[in-house]
């Protein structure tokens, strides 16, 4: 577990992009004929590749291979601020359908600034109405751009 | 063609199209000099606001964006001794060196004067050669489109940043995730798990938003948000002098040329070509010993090599739909949302389009220098906005700007499932710019592949044996196996050189 340290993002990702690639392929004979060729190609060459990327890097895990650790860059913390980042910007998506871009924008912009530590409070609600109403001034008035309102607005 | 050509010019030159270049060469320069903002993710953000525009104005926008960003890179590598672009870090080994010797504003004038010189010099060589490889295009047939599109993808591997072999599988899930929605042939349906915003394809436009703006901002926010750079050094006078200029022209023409050359080859980016432009203009060099200490020839090699880059990527994303890199790749998305198809046929079929476009480029490069010039000791100040702020305000524009695309709330989900995605790669250091490649290139050689069985089917051939009916294929076959092995062969390097 030692040697595995530094490293777990790696074989996190490699064991996502090969279960992707044998989901796809599995996926992929049941596609009809023309059209199923494709996939099958491609997911096969996601497949293959993953699996002599997951063999090498298993094959430097061994005691004996000089280690290529790399220092963590971030710790737990910092981890946690990630899920928060996250969940607040999951949450935005979900009300803008419902509140509107403009009122979610603004609301976003507030709450994600102040958990990230932009101080004082009236500067984060400065910068957020003052970028909600760049955005919305610049691109929907001078750029002509449609911006969609929603159910409130 | 003449004709085309200076059609073009004017509908460029009209003050409508005027103001649409300036704002898109002010908005590059910002996003370039942002650090963790880079051109890629300035154009992803903005191609959907481009949306309600008419095509010649949103191109016009975008490619001054392009040109802009490139260039805005150079102003935090000078100043703060932060890259604002991958491209920039050429630039910023001399360039920071200059501003602690009391010299930024020498830097950053030499910056610009190179950044212009390579910008123009690489828009001539657009519009000279594309035409010219636009013609020879339309003969390229289906057998030599799917190889272009595998060798392509091929030197993702060979040429890019980082581990090839990281490269490669980037490119291989770009592919893999392009095979979403219904085939063109049939209309069959695949991956799509019965979401019908899924049946066109995962929409190019909300991935690139995602997979460049999400990951990124999850990337600022690891961080502290109020971590801002506070000390600005007194940017002072920028123009070189002509004598100096002079003594360095033949440095600006070489990396120029280098530029163009690097932009082409599909995998090499910026920050490649301004690499090796710096180390060309080393080897040229009448101070060599200055390198590294504050050298007026690195800076102007390494900035005329990467904005030559712009008018070289051009190239095969024009006439052959094939962008070489991930900028190119966001600008293709901008074409494609206008319903302008890359392709040889293009200049045939949209001259009124695509000559005020490459005419905008000239423009954009004036006026970032004009730009830079006039009022860059407030531009800079842009690198006082601390990342807390940034971060929020990037994710917000690429919502806004996935769900205003085609109105579909699914896209936003789309958008953020890429985000995400982008940033796991990112944390295991795979690279991004080669997924967005395979999204836009898989179906060009999917539908490419279909064609020649269908044609080799009719005269009871195998598809293998199709491909050694004509020789251009066949060097395109050897040429990507070529680079296959190169790329085997790097990671071997890249792998004992992490070990070391």
């Amino acid at each position: 577990m030692e040697r595995l340290k530094g490293k777990i993002p790696d074989l996190v990702v490699s064991i996502m992009l090969l279960s992707i690639g044998v989901v796809g392929l599995v996926m992929a004979f049941d596609f009809p004929t023309k059209s199923g060729k494709w996939p099958i190609i491609v997911m096969s060459m996601l497949v293959f590749l993953m699996v002599l990327y997951l063999a090498s890097f298993l094959y430097g895990l061994r005691p004996e291979a000089p280690s290529t650790d790399r220092p963590s860059e971030h710790g737990e913390a910092s981890k946690i601020r990630i899920v928060f980042n996250i969940g607040i910007i999951t949450f935005f998506i979900i009300l803008a359908p419902y509140l509107g871009l403009f009122v979610t924008t603004a609301l976003y912009l507030f709450a994600h600034m102040l958990f990230l530590g932009v101080r004082p409070v009236w500067l984060v609600a400065v910068c957020s109405l003052g970028s909600t109403a760049v955005i919305y001034g610049f691109f929907g008035h001078l750029l002509g751009v449609y911006l969609p309102g929603a159910l409130l607005f | 063609m003449l004709a085309d050509i200076l059609n073009g010019a004017y509908i460029a030159f009209q003050p409508a199209n005027l103001s649409y270049a300036f704002i898109g060469a002010v908005l590059g320069i910002l996003f370039g000099a942002l650090p963790g903002v880079s051109a890629t993710l300035g154009i992803a953000l903005l191609i959907p606001l481009t949306f309600g525009m008419d095509p010649v104005p949103a191109l016009i926008f975008l490619g001054s964006v392009y040109c802009g960003a490139i260039y805005g890179g150079s102003i935090s590598a000078i100043l703060l001794n932060v890259p604002g672009t991958p491209a920039a870090v050429a630039t910023m080994i001399d360039g920071y060196a200059m501003t602690k010797q009391g010299k930024s504003g020498l830097a950053l004038g030499l910056a610009t004067v190179a950044s212009l010189v390579g910008g123009v010099a690489s828009t001539v060589v657009l519009l000279v050669a594309a035409p010219t490889v636009a013609r020879y295009a339309l003969e390229i047939r289906s057998a030599e489109f799917f190889w272009i599109v595998l060798f392509a993808m091929s030197t993702v591997g060979a040429i890019g940043e980082g581990s090839p072999a990281k490269g490669l599988i980037a490119g291989v899930l770009g592919l893999a995730l392009g095979a979403i929605g219904a085939h063109q042939l049939t209309g069959s349906v695949r991956y799509t798990f019965g979401e019908l915003a899924l049946y066109e394809g995962l929409p190019v436009i909300s991935a690139l938003v995602g997979l460049f703006s999400i990951s990124q901002v999850l990337t600022l926010a690891e961080g502290k948000g109020m971590d801002v750079h506070v000390d600005i050094p007194d940017v002072g006078k920028l123009w070189p002098g002509k004598k100096l200029l002079w003594r360095l022209k033949g440095h600006m023409a070489r990396s120029s040329l280098i530029g163009v050359v690097v932009g082409l080859i599909p995998g090499a980016g910026a920050d490649i070509a301004a690499f090796i432009g710096r180390t060309e203009a080393k080897r040229f060099a009448k101070y060599p010993e200055k390198f590294g200490k504050g050298s007026e020839e690195a800076i102007v090699g390494a900035e005329a090599a990467n904005n030559a880059v712009v008018g070289g990527s051009l190239i095969p994303m024009l006439t052959l739909g094939i962008p070489g890199n991930s900028v190119t790749a966001a600008l293709l998305g901008g074409l494609l949302i206008h319903g302008l198809i890359p392709g040889p046929t293009l200049f045939t079929e949209a001259p009124d389009v695509l000559y005020p476009f490459i005419f905008s480029l000239f423009i954009a490069n004036l006026l970032f220098a004009v730009v830079a010039f006039g009022g860059l000791k407030w531009i800079a100040k842009i690198v006082l906005v601390p990342q807390g702020v940034i971060a929020p305000v990037v994710a917000s524009l690429a919502v806004i700007g996935a769900f205003s695309f085609r109105l579909i709330p699914f896209d936003m989900w789309i958008m953020f499932s890429m985000g995400l995605l982008g940033y796991l790669l990112r944390k295991a250091d795979y690279p991004l710019a080669p997924i967005i490649l395979g999204l836009i290139l898989g179906p060009l050689a999917e539908t490419n592949l279909d064609r020649v069985q269908t044609l080799a089917g009719a005269i009871d051939l195998t598809v293998m044996e199709y491909f050694f009916q004509r020789w251009i294929t066949i060097i395109l076959m050897v040429l990507t196996i070529a680079t296959l092995a190169i790329s085997f062969l790097r990671n071997i390097k890249f792998r004992k050189s992490i070990k070391d």
